[in-house]
C-alpha cells in the first residue's frame, strides 16, 4: 500500500503509474495523474488550437491539402445522404456549420452564396442557376460594397 | 446591352473604372442598381419555366457567341 501525496489516499501500488524509467513507482495515484493531465492539457488547449489554425491557414507540410483530400475521399465513399443524417442527428452543429458557410460565401461572394441570393433552393424552383446571371449578380455586389466603401 | 453577356462586362468595366477613381460611387451605384433590375427580371423569367417546368432558349441569358457553335 501507498499514500498519494495529492488526494491522502491509501491505495494498492497497483493504482500508481511507473515512471519513464519502468521501474520507480509515481508519488500520486493513477486518479490524481489523469487529473493533473487533464488539467495541463485543457489549459494548453487555446494555444495548441491556435497553433493547429495557423499551420493550416500556412499550409505546412500541405495539411490543409491533405484535409481537404480526406474530406472528398470520405465523401466520395459515404456520399451524401451520411452529410444528411449527420445534419440530421446533430441539428445545432449543423446549424452553426450552414452559419459559417454563409459567413464565409458572404465574405468571398462565392458562387455557393449568390446563388442562394439569387434563387434559394427553399424557395424556388430552378434547380441550375444560369453561370452568367450568377456571374453579373456577383459584380453587382462588388460595386455596390465598393460604392459603401467610398461614400 | 443586349444580353447578359454584354452587362458583365460594362460591370466589370464600371467596377474598374469605381477602383480606379474614375466614377463617381454615385454613378457606379446607379449602374449597379440598374443591373439589379435587369438581372432579377432574368431571374424572374428563368424561375418562370423552372416553375412551368420548361426550358425554353432564353435569348438575353444567351451569348450571340453560342450561336455559332449551334450545329
Amino acid at each position: 500500500m501507498k499514500t498519494c501525496t495529492v488526494c491522502g489516499e491509501e491505495k494498492p501500488e497497483s493504482d500508481y503509474r511507473l515512471h519513464s524509467d519502468k521501474k520507480t513507482v509515481m508519488r500520486y495515484c493513477n486518479d490524481c495523474h489523469l487529473a493533473k493531465r487533464r488539467a495541463q492539457h485543457a489549459a494548453k488547449r487555446e494555444e495548441r488550437n491556435a497553433q493547429f489554425r495557423a499551420r493550416y491557414a500556412a499550409n505546412a507540410n500541405g495539411v490543409k491539402d491533405k484535409m481537404a483530400a480526406a474530406r472528398k475521399a470520405k465523401y466520395a465513399k459515404q456520399g451524401r445522404a451520411a452529410l444528411i443524417a449527420w445534419a440530421a442527428a446533430n441539428p445545432e452543429k449543423a446549424a452553426e456549420a450552414q452559419r459559417k458557410k454563409m459567413k464565409r460565401g458572404r465574405e468571398r461572394l462565392s458562387d455557393y452564396y449568390v446563388r442562394r441570393l439569387l434563387c434559394h433552393p427553399a424557395r424556388s424552383a430552378v434547380k441550375q442557376v444560369p453561370e452568367i446571371l450568377i456571374e453579373c449578380k456577383r459584380l453587382q455586389l462588388m460595386i455596390e460594397r465598393e460604392c459603401r466603401e467610398k461614400r | 446591352m443586349k444580353n447578359a453577356e454584354e452587362l458583365r462586362a460594362e460591370l466589370s468595366q464600371t467596377f474598374a473604372q469605381l477602383k480606379a477613381g474614375e466614377i463617381k460611387p454615385s454613378e457606379a451605384a446607379e449602374l449597379a442598381n440598374l443591373a439589379g433590375k435587369m438581372i432579377n427580371s432574368a431571374k424572374v423569367q428563368v424561375e418562370y419555366y423552372a416553375l412551368r417546368k420548361e426550358s425554353p432558349r432564353i435569348e438575353w441569358l444567351e451569348s450571340p457567341n453560342t450561336e455559332i457553335q449551334r450545329p
